[in-house]
C-alpha cells in the first residue's frame, strides 16, 4: 500500500488532470473511504444506502475538488459533503420507503436503570438521531473517536485541529447525546 | 455515582464493518470512469474554452473588418494628395464653363434679391409724402376739382395752413 500524501500534495496532483488526477482521487477514496463509510453507515444504517450515498459523495468530491480552497482539512470538507448528502438522502428515503435497518450499532452493557429496559436497535436509532442534531465538528469528532476508535493524535492530523479542541468537542458531543437519549427514553 | 450513570459506560460501539480495500479501489474506478464519460459527452457550447475562443475570434474579425473598411474609404483630404496639381488644373479648364455658369447663376440670384429689396424700400418711401414736389406735377384744375369734390373751402384751408 502506498504512503498517504498530505492534503496539499493530493490537491496539486488532482489539479494536474489526467492520470495524476485519477491517482490522487483513488488515494482519497482509499484513505478516507473506510472511515467515511462507517460514519455514513452509522446514520444510514444499511449497506445499500451507505453504498449509494458514498458514491454520490465521492462524485461530488471529484467534481468540486478544484474549488476546494484548503480553508479546512480535506477530510473535514469531505465529511461536510457526506453529512449533507446523507441527511438529504435519508430525508427522501424515509418519506419513500421507511427505514430498513441492517443491525444495531451498539451493544448494551447491563446495569443502567434506563438502558436496561431498551433494545440495542432502539438505542442505535436514538444515537443516530442525536448525532444529526450535533454541530458538524462535534459530530465528526464523536464519530471518529467513538466508532472508529482513532487516537486524538490521529484525528488531530486528519482534521488539522489541536488535541485540546478535539477533547472538548468529544466531551460536549457525549453530553449532548446522553441528554438527548435520556430525554427521549424518559418521555 | 454520576460516572456510573453515564450511559456511555453501558454502551459499546460495534466495530465498524467497512468493506475491504478492493471495494474502495473499485468505487474510485467506477467514479473516474463515469466522470470521464461525462467529460466526453459535454456539448461543445457548454465548455468555457469554446466561448473564450469564439469571443477571441469575434474580436479579431471585428478588428480585421474595421481595418479593411478604413483602407477602402480614405479621407477626401488624403485622396487629394494622390492627385497631381496639373490634373486639377486640367479638370478646371475642361469644366470652366460649368463653373462660370454656376457662379453667374449664384451672382444673378443674389443680385435679384438685392433688387427686390430695393423695390420694397422704394415702395415704402413712396408712402412718405413730399407734398410740395408732388403738387408741382399736378394740374391746378385737378386740384380745384378735388377741392370741390371733397367740399373743401379754399379760404379755410389757407387760414389753417398759414395761421
Amino acid at each position: 500500500m502506498t504512503e498517504h500524501l498530505d492534503d496539499k500534495t493530493i490537491i496539486e496532483l488532482f489539479n494536474q488532470g489526467g492520470n495524476d488526477a485519477n491517482s490522487a482521487f483513488t488515494q482519497i477514496v482509499s484513505h478516507y473511504g473506510p472511515a467515511l463509510y462507517n460514519q455514513i453507515r452509522a446514520m444510514a444504517r444499511n449497506h445499500e444506502w451507505t453504498n449509494d450515498i458514498l458514491q454520490n459523495v465521492f462524485i461530488k468530491v471529484f467534481q468540486n475538488l478544484p474549488t476546494f480552497k484548503g480553508e479546512s482539512a480535506l477530510y473535514t470538507w469531505i465529511y461536510r459533503i457526506a453529512r449533507n448528502e446523507t441527511l438529504n438522502f435519508l430525508e427522501k428515503e424515509k418519506r419513500r420507503t421507511g427505514i430498513d435497518i441492517d443491525g444495531a450499532l451498539l451493544e448494551i452493557i447491563a446495569g443502567h436503570d434506563v438502558l436496561d429496559s431498551t433494545s440495542p436497535e432502539q438505542i442505535s436509532q436514538l444515537l443516530q438521531e442525536a448525532i444529526e442534531t450535533l454541530p458538524e465538528k462535534q459530530a465528526l469528532v464523536f464519530q471518529l473517536k467513538y466508532f472508529e476508535d482513532l487516537k486524538y493524535k490521529e484525528i488531530s492530523i486528519r482534521l488539522k485541529t489541536s488535541e485540546g479542541a478535539l477533547k472538548a468537542n468529544f466531551h460536549h458531543a457525549k453530553q449532548k447525546i446522553e441528554a438527548f437519549i435520556l430525554t427521549k427514553l424518559n418521555h | 455515582m454520576e460516572q456510573e450513570n453515564n450511559i456511555f459506560n453501558h454502551l459499546k460501539a460495534k466495530k465498524g464493518s467497512a468493506p475491504n480495500h478492493s471495494y474502495f479501489e473499485n468505487l474510485a474506478k467506477t467514479i473516474i470512469a463515469k466522470e470521464e464519460k461525462k467529460a466526453v459527452i459535454v456539448p461543445l457550447y457548454k465548455k468555457p474554452v469554446f466561448w473564450l475562443i469564439a469571443s477571441a475570434a469575434s474580436v479579431a474579425l471585428l478588428f480585421i473588418l474595421n481595418t479593411t473598411q478604413t483602407k477602402n474609404t480614405p479621407s477626401p483630404l488624403l485622396a487629394l494628395n494622390e492627385i497631381s496639381k496639373s490634373e486639377i488644373v486640367n479638370y478646371i479648364d475642361d469644366n470652366i464653363e460649368e463653373f462660370d455658369n454656376y457662379l453667374l447663376s449664384q451672382y444673378i440670384s443674389e443680385k435679384l434679391i438685392e433688387e427686390s429689396k430695393t423695390e420694397i424700400i422704394v415702395a415704402t418711401l413712396s408712402v412718405d409724402p413730399e407734398p410740395i414736389k408732388e403738387l408741382d406735377k399736378v394740374e391746378l384744375d385737378d386740384i380745384l376739382d378735388y377741392f370741390e369734390l371733397e367740399e373743401i373751402d379754399i379760404y379755410e384751408l389757407e387760414d389753417e395752413l398759414y395761421n
